[in-house]
């Protein structure tokens, strides 16, 4: 087979299959989505096809640019969280060997993969007034009140965290594991000192890989609905659950497709800088090979 | 390379542990004669009880069913996909390789959302078959990736090799060519499986009324708070998860999406 | 070239699947009656029952919320024969024909139903709709932690919380909007939007107060999380009827009623049978068993006849004369119903 001849070639028609059922299943839904949001409700509940951009109008008013920001807020101290626990979650990785590592990032990811909403439960169960954390506090008398955790904000961080780091640190992992030890030697040698070396070798080394596993959590953040609502209590609305409230309650799907637009262009912003911090053109997912 | 330093260590083993306490303590609650009081004492009535339930066992089927479907679909259509574009795949137009991508980073949310306004729009039943599209629809990418790889490790070469040998085509079929490939496709294949198993919200929003996965029970027994039933369906999901894992985990073409998720 | 075989292989497990789908499909495919109901309102007995006397097969699918099947149903096409919406659903539902019109002697068991039943706000005359049971929202106390003020329970036990983070709100803005209402001792139907901004603010103040939004609070009050919870009186049963000290209330200065229903979507393709289904569950000696079930007011005046005396006086399930005076359907606010869900997001922003 003669390989300069492959550009030119047509792309084959197994691949039109795949590439027509992602266009049919996943493209165009979401283009739906995107062309409803320029639709409109009428007051009886039908759609009325009248182009317009009403709904992103409404969108921008204080209440729900109020949500918008705070989404994003507590996406990026969650997301800020998620860094300070799993950078050196991702450094002791690094810095182990054979075995050890394989086993370390395994046992790290095995939760991850037990359904979401289980692990929201075992939170739930955890958390409570009547949860494991308080009776063992109280049971050793290092409480004298159970402290509330569960249905306040912090319990909204607690369960961002915990269902986000693994896909912080496995990004900074891999850009540390490519970090060439000799670059670290050769700092040494010309008489840095240990701290040096980490803030001017290793950091500017492995930034991308940082910022791209911070990306990585703070996109899913930004469209969370389950977290607020089974741990914070349904006291604090994220974007999401806005959202979900236009779809089911208000059955307003116009508007709901509106904030599902939003927060689809905060997915491309985000990719966009992606593209523009990684040195490597288009979409490729560098710092996740692990 | 020198040690990590203890600081760091005791950072990474203390999150592990943080990590399974929630769900230690979910397993432990379903041994317990009371599940809120860990003085109660252990049982195991609640396991027997449950698995004489059918709160248990149909869903638990309808869970499988459209996990083996999903993920052959998922293989089907992304092993195709491999095969077309394997010759292609560093010169795709970022147009193409952006729609590949897309249901791997969509947040579930808008790609449970976006299926639901599609089906209803195409007036398609809600129930088994549409869940079935919709996990095969975002799993799809991911085999895609997997078959990817195990091809580009193919020699065409071996499979003329084999002519040139004299073999006949149903023998290089399967003695040539499917043992080089069967890795990938049961790796593709486990992770397509084990995504739609745990899926919950893609499911939520793309079940009809009639239909229940076992995620979309413990949803519902956790709404209404039926403790026993529900620590006993939560440990059952803990083993098949783990286990799943492991699985994945032991095969090479599927290792690294493990730690993807 | 191995790429080809791959091709066939991929392709022929991709025909068998597609195949094991359509087969795994058709066996779903709705058998004579399919019905959307509730958990908890019928005895798989007296549905093996109606099989048996009738010849009709069904199925039945349990929904979640009034919302789920109103979004569900709007395709049109779910191939649901008998739906259960509750009051204020029907009302939606009926504006967008989404229901047939019953054809009432085709249920000659309706002349069981108590006539306040039969001419509801929402639906006078049961055109579209026939009710099956019916509850209340108020309040749920566990009265081991909390004492019962003398002058009776008013919904300012709630809304001025002296039990900080021990108490929980329906999640759903009309119900915790006409609580504060009753409060003012306005209609919880007021569409006024200087009455609801001051109820908003009311919300707002007691937010922080309130240990979380959830409209499954029964889990919660059992573990003891909370002690003071805004409840449906079906659940408010089934928690009391696990932990004694649970005790439910109809505040003094009112509460909400509702209704769930038997409808027959438009498009249904078994009208006749549905017909037959709802006719059968109005005769008494059926209705019976799904009220026993339940553990729900029913409307059926022969069926409440037929309880024992416990049962029929049960307050918390038949709230007495003075007390059903004031209870109220929510209605439609039209308009304001945007203005309000606006509201209800800036209580959550």
């Amino acid at each position: 087979m003669d390989s300069k001849s492959t550009t030119t070639k047509p792309i084959p028609i197994t691949a039109m299959v795949f590439i027509g059922w992602l266009f049919l299943m996943t493209f165009l839904p979401f283009l739906i989505i995107l062309g409803m949001s320029f639709l409109e409700r009428t007051p009886v509940g039908t759609l009325s096809f009248h182009f317009n951009l009403n709904n992103y109008i409404r969108s921008f008013q204080y209440i729900y640019l109020k949500v918008l920001f705070k989404t994003v807020w507590i996406a990026l101290i969650a997301t800020l969280s998620c860094l300070a626990v799993g950078f050196p979650v991702a450094y002791h990785l690094a810095r182990s060997k054979g075995w050890m590592k394989q086993l370390g990032l395994v046992l790290l990811f095995i939760p991850f993969w037990t359904n979401f909403i289980l692990r929201i439960y075992g939170l739930v169960s955890l958390l409570g007034n009547h949860g494991l954390i308080n009776q063992v506090l109280l049971h050793f008398g290092i409480i004298k009140t159970p402290i509330e955790i569960l249905y306040t904000r912090t319990g909204v961080y607690i369960g961002l965290l915990y269902n986000y780091l693994p896909f912080l640190v496995v990004p900074i992992f891999s850009s540390l594991e490519k970090l060439d030890p000799l670059l670290r030697e050769a700092g040494f040698d010309l008489g840095a000192n240990r701290i040096q070396v980490f803030w001017r070798i290793v950091i500017p080394n492995i930034k991308e890989g940082v910022f791209i596993g911070s990306l990585f959590v703070f996109i899913p953040m930004l469209g969370e609905y389950v977290i607020p609502d089974l741990l914070g209590g349904a006291k604090e609305a994220f974007l999401g659950n806005v959202m979900v409230n236009q779809f089911f309650v208000m059955q307003d799907w116009p508007f709901g497709s509106a904030i599902a637009g939003l927060l689809s262009v905060l997915l491309l912003i985000t990719l966009w800088l992606q593209t523009r911090w990684s040195r490597t053109p288009g979409l490729k997912m560098e710092g996740l090979d692990a | 390379m020198r040690r990590s330093n203890p600081f760091v260590a005791a950072i990474f083993f203390i999150a592990i542990f943080l990590l399974y306490t929630p769900l230690f303590y979910l397993i432990l609650q379903t041994f317990l004669n009371n599940p809120n009081d860990l003085k109660s004492g252990f049982t195991l009535n609640w396991l027997i009880k449950l698995f004489h339930s059918p709160s248990l066992w149909e869903p638990l089927m309808t869970s499988l069913e459209i996990g083996i479907l999903s993920a052959s679909l998922a293989v089907t259509v992304g092993t195709l996909g491999a095969v077309g574009l394997v010759e292609f795949a560093s010169l795709l137009p970022v147009s193409i390789q952006s729609l590949i991508m897309l249901p791997i980073l969509l947040p579930e949310v808008i790609t449970g959302l976006s299926l639901l306004l599609f089906f209803l729009l195409l007036r398609v039943e809600l129930g088994f078959t549409t869940v079935v599209m919709a996990h095969a629809s975002f799993s799809a990418s991911f085999v895609y990736f997997i078959m990817l790889e195990q091809l580009k490790k193919l020699d065409p070469q071996m499979a003329e090799a084999a002519q040139d040998l004299g073999a006949k085509p149903h023998e290089i079929l399967w003695k040539v060519t499917l043992p080089n490939i069967i890795p990938g496709l049961m790796g593709g294949w486990l992770l397509a499986f084990t995504l739609s198993f745990d899926d919950f919200l893609i499911s939520f929003f793309t079940s009809g009324a009639g239909l229940t996965t076992l995620p979309l029970k413990i949803y519902s027994l956790m709404k209404i708070g039926v403790t026993p039933e529900l620590n006993g369906l939560s440990f059952l999901m803990i083993c098949i998860s783990t286990f799943l894992v492991l699985l994945l985990v032991s095969k090479e073409q599927s290792r690294k999406w493990v730690l993807r998720g | 070239m191995g790429l080809k075989r791959i091709v066939v292989l991929v392709i022929v497990l991709g025909l068998v699947t597609t195949s094991l789908i359509y087969l795994r499909a058709r066996k779903t495919s709705p058998p004579k009656l399919r019905v959307s109901t509730w958990s908890n309102y019928f005895p798989d007995s007296i549905i093996r029952d109606f099989t048996q006397k009738t010849g009709i097969k069904v199925e039945l699918s349990y929904i979640s919320s009034n919302e789920e099947l109103f979004a569900k149903l709007k395709a049109g096409a779910t191939g649901f024969d008998i739906v259960q919406p509750s009051d204020y659903m029907i009302r939606q539902m009926k504006a967008l024909s989404m229901l047939s019109k019953l054809d009432l002697s085709l249920l000659p068991h309706l002349n069981h139903l108590d006539e306040y039943y039969r001419n509801l706000p929402y639906d006078p005359g049961n055109e579209v709709s026939v009710p099956f049971n019916w509850g209340t929202s108020g309040i749920a106390i566990n009265t081991a932690r909390v004492k019962i003020p003398a002058q009776g329970v008013s919904w300012s036990l709630l809304l001025n919380s002296s039990f900080p983070r021990q108490t929980s709100l329906l999640d759903d803005m009309r119900e915790v909007f006409a609580g504060v209402l009753f409060l003012n001792n306005l209609s919880p139907n007021t569409a006024e939007l200087k009455s609801l901004e001051a109820a908003k603010k009311q919300i707002f103040h007691i937010k922080d107060k309130v240990l979380l939004f959830t409209s499954e609070p029964k889990p919660l009050l059992l573990k003891e999380e909370i002690v003071i919870a805004h409840i449906y009186s079906s659940d408010a049963v089934q928690a009391h009827a696990q932990n004694p000290n649970i005790q439910f209330f109809i505040p003094k200065e009112g509460g909400i009623i509702w209704t769930d229903n038997f409808a027959i979507p438009s498009s249904s393709q078994h009208k006749l049978e549905a017909h037959a289904f709802i006719n059968y569950f109005l005769n008494p000696d059926n209705a019976l068993a799904t009220v026993r079930q339940s553990h729900l007011a029913t409307p059926n005046k022969t069926v409440k006849s037929m309880l024992s005396i416990e049962e029929k006086n049960d307050p918390n399930i038949y709230p007495p004369p003075e007390i059903f005076k004031k209870l109220f359907f929510l209605e439609d606010l039209g308009d304001t119903l945007p203005s309000l869900n606006q509201m209800w997001t800036e209580l959550k922003s």
